[in-house]
């Protein structure tokens, strides 16, 4: 028998799978579909395990800057992970630290959960998420990245971009 | 799988004031990849981060499955300066460039 159920998209925080998964049940029941039916069965919620919780909360608290990639800072995987990279190195951001989302599959699927962003790569700045590839590339052409960078400390005030070093030679 | 049509269509019920609503899988038709390119002035307003969650949230189901998403989002005025600033990038090397390159070689590195 095929059941049509409606699932609202609700807004929850993206550390918190316990909560969501609460307010799906609530939504369901209210539409008078019970705990153990077929169709309930059905529904899977992922969410992110504890330890690659605590490894991520970790990375995000005692970096002050990092980024959630495939590969190293040293050897990117994937193209949208390099041009991250590249634009922070252009930055005068030298020591990146990363965390190599294709060693850990709980860790690439729980960053996901944890932002609640469905796409690596991903820069977080002093436990803020700031955006992936497309956000950073924005910024950068902006110049809000840099004033986010000397803002946060990641980068000395004094410190140029490569363009306005070459800029004044 | 989805498609390029699907995505258009889906977000042109949210933006149908939009200027520009272009998406184009760069999957080669596998409908894993896709590049977004949105005009509209109901960004305005929304930082970076905010257009793009906008996005997500709409594609949430089509997220599932999609490997990678490009997503250039803006608005109007900040889409008119982009063609301008090209525009004008296009007219300077034109002026510049006095002799052709050499042609470059097919093998790769």
């Amino acid at each position: 028998m095929c059941v049509s159920i409606s699932i609202p998209i609700i807004d929850y925080e993206a550390s918190d799978p316990p909560a969501l998964r609460t307010a799906t049940h609530r939504s369901l029941e209210a539409q008078g579909i019970k705990g153990g039916s077929a169709a309930y069965q059905f529904i899977s919620i992922r969410s992110i395990t504890a330890k690659a919780k605590a490894t991520i909360d970790d990375a995000v608290k005692q970096n002050d800057l990092v980024v959630f990639m495939k590969g190293t800072p040293d050897e990117p995987m994937c193209g949208f992970s390099r041009a991250v990279v590249q634009i922070l190195q252009m930055h005068g951001v030298d020591e990146i630290a990363g965390v190599d989302c294709l060693q850990d599959p709980e860790i690439r699927e729980g960053i996901k959960e944890y932002t609640d962003w469905p796409t690596i790569p991903q820069v977080y700045v002093k436990g803020e998420f700031i955006g992936g590839c497309d956000v950073m590339v924005q910024m950068h052409q902006s110049g809000e990245l840099h004033e986010l960078l000397v803002k946060e400390g990641v980068l000395k005030p004094e410190a140029e971009t490569e363009q306005e070093s070459e800029k004044k030679e | 799988m989805v498609s390029a049509e699907e995505i258009c269509g889906k977000l042109q019920k949210t933006f149908d004031d939009a200027m520009v609503l272009e998406v184009e899988d760069k999957s080669g038709g596998c409908g894993n990849s896709f590049e977004l390119l949105i005009v509209s002035d109901q960004f305005d307003k929304m930082t970076p981060l905010g257009r793009q969650r906008q996005i997500h949230t709409l594609l949430r189901e089509e997220m599932k499955t999609i490997h990678a998403l490009t997503q250039r989002l803006y608005t109007v005025a900040q889409y008119e300066k982009k063609q301008k600033e090209k525009a004008e990038d296009a007219d300077t090397d034109a002026a510049t460039t006095k002799e052709k390159l050499p042609s470059r070689s097919n093998s790769q590195q």
